[in-house]
C-alpha cells in the first residue's frame, strides 16, 4: 500500500470516527424531560413525545482490540461506536458484544456493581462515549434529566458522590439540568403510581440489586446489594467452566426457575438465582428492621420487582417462596413483575424528571 | 411551574405524619389522575411536612393543623378538580382539629411535665392562629362528594336466579344446567317421581337426565354414586351442549362426526383444543343444532388486573375485589411438597426434586345434609356450618369453606396440604398431577347434590347394585356462595398466577387409581358456572385422566350419566384414538401404553410417598 493510499484512508476513518462518535444530533429540542438509567449493563434512555414514551439503550460495554485499518474499517462500515486510543481501538456499546462474538472474546465493563470501575481506566471515557451515542445535547436550556444511581451500601457511599458527580457534570455539559435519582426510587415512581407511590420497589440488574421502600413518593429506605446478573453469570461460569458469555446466553433465553432444570448449567443457573434471592430477601429483612425506626406503615404495601434479572419463569414465584420463609416483617398486599422491567428505571428517572420541569 | 425543589433526594430520615393525615394525604393523591402532578402533590406535602418548625414536636396538633392546611393547598394546587367535588370528602376528615383531638394530643405528649403552663398556653396562641388560617379556606357547602369506594365488584348474574326448588323427596333431575335453562330447571325442581328408581317419563317439554342413585361405600365424606336412570331427549328442548355432544341413548343417535372432531383433537393440547370441540360436534344434530352451536368464548389464561390486600385483622382479611376471608379458623397441616411429574417427559422425577409450588384450584361440594335455605332455618343454617366447619379443620380437608351465606373461611394456610383430592388426576402444559392435595388449592362450597334413598324391596332384588341416593332436584348451592367463590377464585388466580385450564371441579379430576377409572367423586358433576367464573366450560374439555393415562369408565358410570356423560369423555377418548392413528398403533395397546405408564409412574409415587404425596 503507497503512502498515498494510506494518507487517504486515515482521513477517511477519522471522519467516520467523528461521525460515529458524536452522531448527528436529532430530535432533540423538542424534549423537555429526559430519564436515563444508567445501569451495570445497560444504558437506557427514555423520552416522551406525543405522551408517548421512547425507550433506547446501548450495552455498557466494550472491548478493546489491537488497533489494524481492517477492523476498524468493519467497524465504519457496520456502524460501531468505537474509540482509538493509543494502539487500541475501544469498541463500546452494542456494537461491543456484536464485536466480542466475532472475535470469541468477552466484553469489558466500565462499570462494576452500578458504580464506575475504578479498576478500568477507560471508564469514565466509555460512559460519555455512549452516553454521547444516546443522549443528544439539548439545545433547550434547562431541560430537565434523570440519572438513575444505585443505592448506598454500608461502605460505598462516597464512591456514589464521585460517580454521580462525574455523571452529573457531563450531562451538564450536555446542556441539561441533570440529577440523581435513587434506582429503587424511579422503580416505585414507574410502577406504583396507582398506590401512590408507596411499596417497594426492586430493580435486580446486572450489577447490583437495588431496592428502595417509599412511602407518599418519599423514599423512607434504599440500599442495595453486590449481586445481580453478572455475580449469577460468573458464578455459574467458574463452576461448570462455561464462559460466561455463553452461560448469559442460556439465562436470558430459555430459564424456566419453576421448571427441572435440563442439564448442569440450568442446575448451577437455579443454585445461583437462588442464592441471589436469598441474600436480596435477607438484605430487605435486616434493611427494615435493622432501622431503630421502623417506619410506621399502616396498610399492607405492594413490592414490584424489575430489571433484567426478574425477567426468568418463575422469579416471582421463588422471591415470593423465600420472602414468606423469612417471615418478612412488613404485610405484602400484592407481588408483582414490572410491566416493561428492562426499561422501568428509565421510566421512573424519565417521570422525576418531567415533576422537575 | 418551578415553586419548588423535588424532595426525593432528601435524605434525613424522614418524619412521617400521623395516620389520619396520611390517610388524608392518601386518599386526595387517589384522586389526582396525572402522575406527575400526584409526585409533585405529594413529595411537596411530605417535604413541607419534613419542614416543621422545631415547635411541630411540642405541639403535634399544632403543627398537624398547619400541615392540613398545606395538604389543601397543594391539592387545590394541583387537582382544582379534586378538591372542588369533595367538600364532604373533607368534612369527612375534619379540616379543622377537633378540640378532643388537641386535649388527647397533649396528654398524650406529658406536655404539662416537661414544659408547664407558659409552653401550654403558648402552644393555645399558635393554634388559634392556626384555627385562623384554617377557618380562612372557604369551601362552598352544596358542593357533593365523588368519593367512592376504591373496589369495583362485577357480581354473577343469573338469568332467573338459581332457583332453590322444594327439594326434599320430590326432585329428580340434576342441576346441570341452571345457567342454561333456569326455566326448565324449575320445572324439573317442583316435579314429583314416586319411584326414582324407574325410567321415567316426563311430559314436555321437561326433558333433560333423570336421575336415579345407588349409593354404595361410604368413603370418607364422599359416597360412590352409582346410578341407573334414563335420558329423554325431547326433540325441540334446549339441552346443554355437553349432553348433545355425548353419546345419546334411545332413540338419539350419536350426533358426532368423527371426521370434523379429528381435525381439531389433532396434535393438540387438551386444555386447548376444546372449544371447538363442543361445538364442532354439533352440526349433526339437526333438532338442536341451532340453539346450541354457542362456540365458547375465549377465556384469558392469567387474571392480570392487580387484587390486592386491602386490610387485616385477627379475624379477617380483605381485598380490593370485596373478597372478605375468615381466618378464625385457620388450622396448620403439613407443607406442600409434590414431585413433578413433567408432561413431555417419560422419565421418573428427580428423587430430591421436589415442588411446592400451588399450580390450580379445584371445587369440591361438602355433600353434607343441607337444610332448607329460609329465615326460619337461620339458626340451624349457621349450626350446622360450624359443626361442619369443625369437621373438616379437623380432617384437614379443604383449604377454603364457603357457607352457605357466601361467607369464606380458609381451613388451611395456602402453602399447606389438604387432604382434598388424593385420588386425583389433572394435568397443564408442564406437568401431570397424581394427587392434587399438594398442587392445588381445595374450595368446597357447603352445598349437596344427592340425597340418600332407600329402594323398594322389589328393586332390592332385581338388582343388587340399585341405587341408594337420588338427586336433590336441584344444587342446593346459593348464589351468594357462587359469587364469594368466583371473588376467592380470582383472587388465588391473580397471587398464585394460576391458569384458567388448571381450575376444575373434583368430579373431572377425581379416579379411581386401581381399577383406572375416572369419576370417583362426582360432586359438582353439573352445572358449574363455569363462564361466571371465567373459566372454559372443562365438561367439555378432555379429560387428563384419559389423555394422559387411559383411564376409562365403567357401566355404573354410564348410568349416572344414562349413557351420556360428560362430552369431555367422549372428545378425550377421540383424542386418544388420534394419538394412537398418529403413533401408528392399535387403539387398545395405545390405551395399554398409557395404563402402564400410569402405573409405573403411581407406583413410583407410592414408592415415594411418606408425605410427598
Ligand atoms: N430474559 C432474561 N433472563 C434473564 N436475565 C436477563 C434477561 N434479560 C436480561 N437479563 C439479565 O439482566 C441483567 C441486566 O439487567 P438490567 O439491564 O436491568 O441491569 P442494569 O440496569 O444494567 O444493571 P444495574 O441496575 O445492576 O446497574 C443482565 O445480567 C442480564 O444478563
Ligand atoms: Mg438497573
Amino acid at each position: 500500500m503507497s503512502e498515498k493510499t494510506r494518507k487517504k484512508n486515515k482521513v477517511k476513518i477519522s471522519d467516520a470516527l467523528e461521525q460515529v462518535v458524536n452522531p448527528p444530533e436529532t430530535k432533540n429540542s423538542d424534549t423537555h424531560a429526559v430519564g436515563v438509567d444508567i445501569g451495570t449493563s445497560k444504558i437506557v434512555i427514555a423520552t416522551k413525545e406525543d405522551g408517548k414514551e421512547d425507550y433506547t439503550s446501548q450495552l455498557n460495554a466494550f472491548i478493546s482490540v489491537d488497533y489494524s485499518k481492517f477492523t476498524e474499517n468493519i467497524l465504519k462500515q457496520n456502524n460501531i461506536s468505537h474509540h482509538k486510543r493509543d494502539n487500541s481501538l475501544l469498541v463500546y456499546g452494542n456494537g461491543a458484544a456484536i464485536l466480542a462474538n466475532m472475535l470469541n472474546s468477552e466484553t469489558r465493563r466500565p462499570m462494576r456493581h452500578g458504580l464506575l470501575n475504578p479498576k478500568e481506566p477507560n471508564a469514565i471515557d466509555i460512559i460519555k462515549g455512549i452516553i454521547d451515542d444516546l443522549v443528544p445535547n439539548s439545545n433547550n436550556k434547562g431541560t430537565q434529566l434523570s440519572f438513575s444511581i444505585p443505592g448506598a451500601q454500608t461502605d460505598n457511599e462516597t464512591d456514589i458522590i464521585y460517580h454521580e458527580a462525574i455523571l452529573k457534570r457531563h450531562l451538564d455539559t450536555k446542556g441539561y439540568n441533570s440529577a440523581g435519582i435513587n434506582e429503587g426510587l424511579a422503580v416505585v415512581f414507574a410502577e406504583l403510581e396507582q398506590e401512590n407511590f408507596t411499596g417497594i420497589g426492586i430493580s435486580a440488574g446486572g450489577g447490583m440489586c437495588n431496592v428502595c421502600l417509599a412511602y407518599l413518593s418519599v423514599p423512607l429506605i434504599s440500599f442495595s446489594i453486590n449481586k445481580g446478573g453478572d455475580f449469577i453469570d460468573e458464578a455459574v461460569a467458574s463452576v461448570t467452566g462455561e464462559v460466561s458469555t455463553r452461560v448469559r446466553e442460556i439465562k436470558e433465553n430459555n430459564l424456566n426457575l419453576l421448571q427441572k432444570p435440563n442439564n448442569e448449567i440450568e442446575d448451577a443457573l437455579h443454585i445461583y438465582y437462588d442464592n441471589l434471592i436469598i441474600s436480596l430477601v435477607k438484605a430487605m429483612k435486616e434493611n427494615i428492621t435493622g432501622k431503630s425506626k421502623a417506619p410506621r406503615v399502616d396498610a399492607p404495601i405492594p413490592i414490584v420487582l424489575s430489571g433484567g434479572t426478574v425477567k426468568p419463569k418463575g422469579f416471582k414465584d421463588r422471591f415470593e417462596k423465600f420472602l414468606k420463609e423469612e417471615e418478612f416483617p412488613m404485610e405484602i398486599s400484592n407481588i408483582k413483575i414490572a410491566d416493561d422491567p428492562l426499561n422501568a428505571t428509565a421510566k421512573g428517572a424519565l417521570i422525576a424528571a418531567m415533576y422537575e420541569n | 411551574m418551578k415553586t419548588e425543589a423535588s424532595n426525593y433526594a432528601y435524605s434525613a430520615p424522614w418524619k412521617l405524619p400521623a395516620k389520619d393525615y396520611r390517610r388524608f394525604i392518601e386518599d386526595l393523591a387517589a384522586m389526582i389522575p396525572d402522575p406527575v402532578k400526584k409526585l409533585k402533590f405529594l413529595n411537596q406535602v411530605m417535604g413541607s411536612y419534613q419542614k416543621m418548625p422545631f415547635y411541630s414536636k411540642l405541639c403535634p396538633p399544632v403543627a398537624e393543623a398547619a400541615a392540613r392546611k398545606i395538604i389543601i393547598e397543594k391539592a387545590k394546587q394541583y387537582c382544582p378538580e379534586c378538591l372542588a367535588d369533595n367538600h364532604e370528602f373533607i368534612q369527612k376528615y375534619g379540616a379543622e382539629p377537633r378540640l378532643s383531638h388537641v386535649w388527647s394530643s397533649l396528654r398524650q405528649y406529658n406536655i404539662f411535665k416537661s414544659s408547664g403552663l407558659l409552653l401550654f398556653i403558648w402552644c393555645i396562641g399558635l393554634l388559634v392562629t392556626s384555627f385562623a388560617a384554617i377557618l380562612h379556606s372557604d369551601y362552598s357547602s352544596d358542593m357533593k362528594t365523588a368519593y367512592t369506594e376504591k373496589g369495583v365488584f362485577h357480581s354473577i348474574i343469573y338469568p332467573s336466579g338459581i332457583p332453590q326448588g322444594k327439594t326434599e323427596g320430590t326432585g329428580i333431575a340434576n342441576h346441570s344446567d341452571h345457567q342454561n335453562n333456569p326455566e326448565q330447571l324449575h320445572a324439573y325442581a317442583t316435579e314429583k317421581t314416586p319411584d326414582h328408581n324407574k325410567i321415567v317419563t316426563l311430559p314436555e317439554p321437561i326433558a333433560g337426565m333423570y336421575f336415579a342413585y345407588v349409593h354404595d361405600m361410604p368413603h370418607g365424606r364422599y359416597q360412590r354414586f352409582n346410578v341407573y336412570s334414563a335420558y329423554i331427549p325431547d326433540d325441540g328442548v334446549q339441552l346443554p351442549a355437553e349432553f348433545i355432544a355425548g353419546e345419546s341413548t334411545g332413540n338419539k343417535e350419536s350426533v358426532n362426526e368423527p371426521a370434523t372432531i379429528q381435525a381439531n383433537v389433532k396434535d393438540k393440547k387438551p386444555e386447548k383444543q376444546n372449544n371447538n370441540i363442543a361445538s364442532q360436534s354439533l352440526p349433526a344434530s339437526d333438532t338442536v343444532q341451532k340453539k346450541e352451536i354457542i362456540p365458547q368464548k375465549h377465556f384469558p389464561i392469567f387474571i392480570k388486573n392487580p387484587i390486592w390486600l386491602v386490610e387485616k385483622t385477627k379475624e379477617r382479611e380483605i381485598y380490593s375485589n370485596r373478597l372478605q376471608i375468615i381466618t378464625t379458623h385457620t388450622v396448620k397441616n403439613i407443607p406442600r411438597e409434590y414431585y413433578e411429574f413433567f408432561r413431555n417427559y417419560s422419565g421418573l422425577p428427580m428423587e430430591d426434586k421436589t415442588s411446592s409450588q400451588i399450580r390450580g384450584l379445584l371445587f369440591h361440594a361438602s355433600e353434607s345434609d343441607i337444610l332448607d335455605f329460609k329465615p326460619e332455618m337461620n339458626q340451624s343454617i349457621v349450626k350446622f356450618s360450624r359443626l361442619l366447619i369443625k369437621y373438616l379443620c379437623k380432617k384437614k380437608s379443604y383449604h377454603y369453606f364457603i357457607d352457605r351465606f357466601g361467607r369464606v373461611y380458609r381451613l388451611i394456610y395456602d402453602d399447606q396440604a389438604a387432604f382434598h383430592a388424593g385420588n386425583s388426576i389433572w394435568a397443564d402444559d408442564d406437568l401431570i398431577y397424581l394427587n392434587l392435595n399438594h398442587s392445588f388449592i381445595g374450595i368446597c362450597f357447603e352445598g349437596r347434590d344427592f340425597v340418600k334413598t332407600t329402594p323398594s324391596n322389589k328393586e332390592k332384588t332385581s338388582d343388587k347394585r340399585l341405587p341408594k341416593i337420588k338427586p336433590m332436584g336441584n344444587s342446593s348451592i346459593t348464589e351468594v356462595q357462587l359469587r364469594s367463590g368466583k371473588e376467592l377464585t380470582d383472587w388465588l388466580r391473580y397471587k398464585y398466577r394460576i391458569a384458567q385450564y388448571n381450575c376444575a371441579p373434583h368430579c373431572l379430576a377425581s379416579v379411581n387409581p386401581k381399577h383406572l377409572l375416572i369419576g370417583y367423586h362426582l360432586d359438582l358433576s353439573r352445572g358449574f358456572p363455569f363462564e361466571e367464573f371465567g373459566l372454559s366450560n372443562k365438561y367439555k374439555e378432555p379429560l387428563p385422566a384419559i389423555t394422559e393415562f387411559g383411564f376409562k369408565h365403567d357401566n355404573y358410570f354410564l348410568k349416572i350419566f344414562n349413557g351420556n356423560p360428560w362430552a369431555a369423555v367422549k372428545i378425550s377418548e377421540e383424542f386418544l384414538q388420534n394419538q394412537a392413528i398418529d403413533n401408528n398403533l392399535k387403539f387398545h395397546t395405545h390405551r395399554k401404553n398409557l395404563n402402564k405408564k400410569f402405573t409405573r409412574l403411581f407406583e413410583w409415587k407410592k414408592s415415594h410417598q411418606k408425605n410427598k404425596s
